[in-house]
């Protein structure tokens, strides 16, 4: 039982404030022969072919121990590190002779660029809700649920949307919603310097998210 | 009275049946147009959870609440995809009754005909006869 993560956005589809509370690693390493039977894209991201514990979706993390890294300079080109010359992974993989090769791959963890992204999009996804809606006065998105996890959206008159994302047997996530708009009330909105729309970086505000993410788990 | 409408997209996106049973709000938009931005809504939808969990999903998106309404999907192994919204605490499992939409309706009626062209609307008469019988006796419906 847990919440995962916790996002605040303003009415333009920017993000005010964003906070994981997990850092579960998926990750696994397996041993492949030639030919590689995963089918991966150019970012490193397996396509087909994955087997368990290893799933479609993953990305590549290490060859062979050495992790991999994505060089931008060089035409976008994926690289192993403390590689003399810093070779090129798929060259590396399509090469028989460094066959058996170790391989990790794991679930990427979201970047600040990737929120963004998907955040700006909840928000599409929110007004087609609305226009979809079979009943009159619908609201838009509440809550979105996978056989995981939920997401739940609050959104204020004022036209932030709060949103976490938690387990799905976790309870009283509405409760917690109402209460990080007061706490933003509070330590976000009510401190003078803060500028409208822009990132909040308090650690009051912090500190009050925190206590009540603790407060919801016991419960 | 708690179930508004049904939708059924086969692999490509095309919608291939509808029907609406309490709807009271139409949303402006021609049929077709809507039926493209319900199946947009999903396949955004799948993607948005994909990305968005921090664990890895088995049967991924289930669907959503709003205020006033709550979709379920289900889909198949097969690709074909159910939409039904419902009323927002419906009393019975939805998933339960698209599979059983799925298993004891469309199967025996459509997938099962060799006639039947799953890129076409389905005009079965049997299989609307089904649905409407299964729909309307369900716990979901009645309450």
């Amino acid at each position: 039982m847990a919440i995962y993560s916790f996002f605040i956005l303003n009415k333009n589809a920017g993000m005010v404030y964003s906070r994981e509370f997990t850092n579960v690693k998926i990750e696994s390493e397996k041993v492949y022969n030639y030919p590689l039977e995963v089918k991966l894209d150019k970012l490193g991201c397996i396509k087909f072919g994955a087997r368990d514990p290893v799933k479609v979706g993953h990305v590549l993390i290490s060859v062979n121990g050495q992790d991999v890294y994505f060089d931008k300079m060089d035409k976008n080109r994926l690289k192993m590190k403390d590689m003399k010359g810093a070779e090129d992974v798929f060259e590396y993989l399509n090469n028989v002779a460094n066959y058996p090769v170790q391989l990790k791959f794991g679930r990427a963890p979201l970047t600040t660029n990737d929120k963004l992204v998907l955040t700006g999009r909840f928000f599409g996804l929110y007004s087609l809700a609305w226009q979809l809606s079979p009943v009159a006065h619908s609201s838009g998105i509440e809550q979105i649920e996978t056989d995981q996890n939920r997401l739940y959206c609050f959104h204020t008159i004022t036209g932030f949307k709060f949103i976490a994302i938690t387990d799905s047997r976790q309870q009283n996530v509405e409760n917690f919603l109402r209460k990080s708009y007061e706490i933003f009330s509070d330590y976000g909105l009510k401190n003078p310097f803060y500028l409208n729309d822009q990132p909040i970086k308090s650690d009051l505000f912090d500190f009050h998210i925190q206590l009540s993410v603790d407060n919801i788990d016991r419960l | 009275m708690a179930i508004y409408n049904f939708y059924i997209f086969n692999r490509e996106g095309q919608c291939i049946y509808y029907r609406e049973w309490n709807r009271s709000k139409q949303s402006g938009l021609n049929q077709e147009q809507e039926f493209k931005q319900m199946f947009g809504l999903i396949i955004e939808m799948k993607s948005f959870v994909t990305k968005m969990s921090p664990t890895d999903l088995k049967d991924g998106f289930l669907g959503f609440k709003t205020n006033k309404y709550k979709m379920n999907y289900y889909e198949t192994p097969s690709g074909l995809k159910f939409v039904l919204n419902t009323d927002v605490n419906p009393l019975g499992n939805t998933r339960e009754l698209l599979h059983q939409v799925y298993e004891q309706v469309l199967l025996p009626t459509v997938i099962k005909n060799v006639n039947v062209n799953l890129q076409e609307p389905i005009k079965s008469t049997v299989f609307e006869n089904k649905l409407e019988d299964l729909i309307r006796n369900s716990t979901i419906f009645k309450n």
